[in-house]
């Protein structure tokens, strides 16, 4: 027999767990009330009994010789219900009294409640009572109903009824609630794993907007899978771009060799055929390796083995490295960098990203530009300009030139992968920075902000 | 000197001289290069620094 799903759940289970200990705490409640009262109840009749013994030995002693036998039998005269007396001598013999002889035994007695009748005690009830020697050498017994006790007695033990009753249906209650609660919403976070795993990868958790603990699991969720999301995205995306932009070159290349094959005359014509082929093949694993670099790249959106660098240090560096190329291509190239400006970044990635920006700004601008490359601290963080008088991006490309392969129809003629500006921003987020394109008013400006060193 | 007469590839001075672990676009180690042979070159000096073709640059006297 399978049990109703609710009834198989943890909360469930739990909720009976503690359902059984809210009765045995009950019950130890009811226990020590019991106990506590009871006793209270007993004492006071005890007090009345040792008061009355007291008042007759009083009287008694009054009376003078056989004072004890007067004095009880006026006591039994004006007894109330309830009450009840015994004198008798040695031999057990009744001198006065309203109750039957019996064993002369000292001290507290008590008498459960009889239901068969019988002649002590009489009635209903149960009896307490405390018997003691005379100086008379007789012996005297004071008695009086328990009602009270007994009374007490059944109404604990309703109360304790009707408390169990309450605290089992009220847990149990409870735990029928929170455990369809608690499960309604598991449900939803394994309806939607489902779905995910039934290929609707763009399904995500629902939130309450509670802020409680569920809706905690299900933006850790969500987060976790646009993460995965994202990577198949850009496994994805790699895949279709090695597949579209290198099927062009091998097929060059292709055609390249066939021809040397077919047309080469000569062992320098096939030589020269061989080595434009290796050319071709180098520009194909140069995308090959930009297009790994920068799926890895992508790949870690948090920051992983940053550490603090001295970008002022480094962006002087990239000016003595590429003034004498510029010079050499008639170009010029000037720095205005802030000194210690300080972030937390990677030291083999960095040089990268500037090199590949001030090498964009070469290779796109003809001889005789000017190409600027400076850094400041600014109010939203580090700024890094590289900026040139040369052609300029059309406002409306400015944001396709990040795209893998896209080129400029006047790039066609340089070389290059078309890789550049992905991978420079791509290792720009990967800094948690800031890549953009601007009119330089003539020319391009990229703009980088780093977040400031904390 | 430590590399004196020894073949040191592109790669490695791009690593080492300048602490480049990618490749250029444009002719950063040849410039160099050619920079450094103009100043040793300068009182007419036998060539230091010799070439070597699809390998790299190597640093000897003259054979």
């Amino acid at each position: 027999m399978r049990l109703p799903r609710f009834l198989r759940t943890t909360s469930f289970r739990l909720t009976l767990l503690y359902a059984g200990l809210f009765c045995a705490s009950v019950l130890l409640l009811f226990g020590a009330i019991f106990w506590f009262g009871t006793g209270y109840v007993a004492d006071q009749i005890d007090r009345s009994v040792s008061n009355e013994i007291s008042e007759i030995s009083a009287h008694a002693a009054v009376e003078g010789p056989d004072g004890f036998r007067q004095t009880v039998a006026l006591y039994v005269k004006d007894a109330p219900a309830g009450v009840y007396y015994l004198l008798q001598d040695v031999s057990g013999r009744v001198l006065a009294g309203n109750i039957p002889a019996m064993d002369p035994i000292m001290g507290l007695r008590s008498w459960p409640r009889r239901k068969d009748g019988g002649n002590f005690p009489v009635g209903r009830h149960g009896v307490r009572g405390r018997g003691v020697s005379t100086a008379e050498g007789t012996y005297l017994f004071v008695g009086l109903d328990s009602v009270e006790l007994d009374r007490m007695r059944a109404l604990i033990a309703k109360a304790f009824l009707w408390g169990l009753a309450a605290t089992i249906a009220l847990a149990l209650l409870g735990g029928t609630v929170m455990s369809l609660g608690l499960l309604r919403r598991v449900e939803a976070i394994s309806q939607t794993s489902r779905r995910i795993v039934a290929g609707d990868l763009n399904r995500r958790i629902p939130m309450h907007g509670t802020n409680d603990e569920f809706d905690h699991l299900a933006a850790s969720l969500n987060t976790m899978l646009d993460r995965i999301q994202g990577l198949m995205e850009g496994l994805q995306q790699v895949s279709s771009d090695i597949a579209h932009d290198l099927r062009t070159p091998l097929s060059r290349l292709r055609q390249r060799l066939e021809l040397a094959r077919r047309r080469a005359h000569s062992v320098d014509e096939l030589h020269d055929a061989l080595d434009s082929s290796i050319l071709d093949v180098n520009a194909i694993l140069e995308t090959f390796a930009a297009l790994l670099r920068i799926a890895q790249i992508e790949a870690h959106t948090h920051a992983v083995g940053l550490a603090p660098i001295d970008l002022s240090d480094m962006l002087g560096g990239m000016i003595d490295t590429y003034q004498s190329v510029a010079e050499e291509r008639g170009q010029k190239l000037c720095g205005e960098i802030a000194p210690g400006l300080t972030i937390s970044g990677d030291r083999e990635l960095l040089p990268q990203l500037f090199s590949n920006l001030i090498e964009n700004a070469m290779r796109h601008c003809a001889e005789g530009t000017t190409i600027v490359l400076r850094a400041a601290c600014a109010a939203t963080g580090i700024e890094v300009l590289v900026s040139d008088n040369g052609p300029g991006i059309p406002a409306a490309l400015r944001e396709k030139v990040f795209q893998r392969f896209f080129r400029l129809e006047h790039s066609r003629t340089t070389e290059g992968t078309g890789l550049g500006l992905t991978l420079a921003r791509a290792i720009a987020s990967l800094h948690g920075a800031t890549m953009q394109l601007s009119d330089n008013q003539p020319g391009l400006r990229v703009q980088t902000i780093f977040p400031g060193e904390k | 000197m430590r590399h004196a007469g020894k073949i040191v590839t592109r790669t490695m001075l791009l690593e080492h001289v300048w602490d480049f672990h990618f490749d250029p676009k444009t002719s950063v180690v040849e410039t160099h290069i050619s920079r450094l042979r103009a100043k040793l070159n300068r009182d007419e000096a036998p060539e230091l620094i010799h070439t070597m073709r699809g390998a790299g640059y190597s640093l000897h006297a003259p054979s």
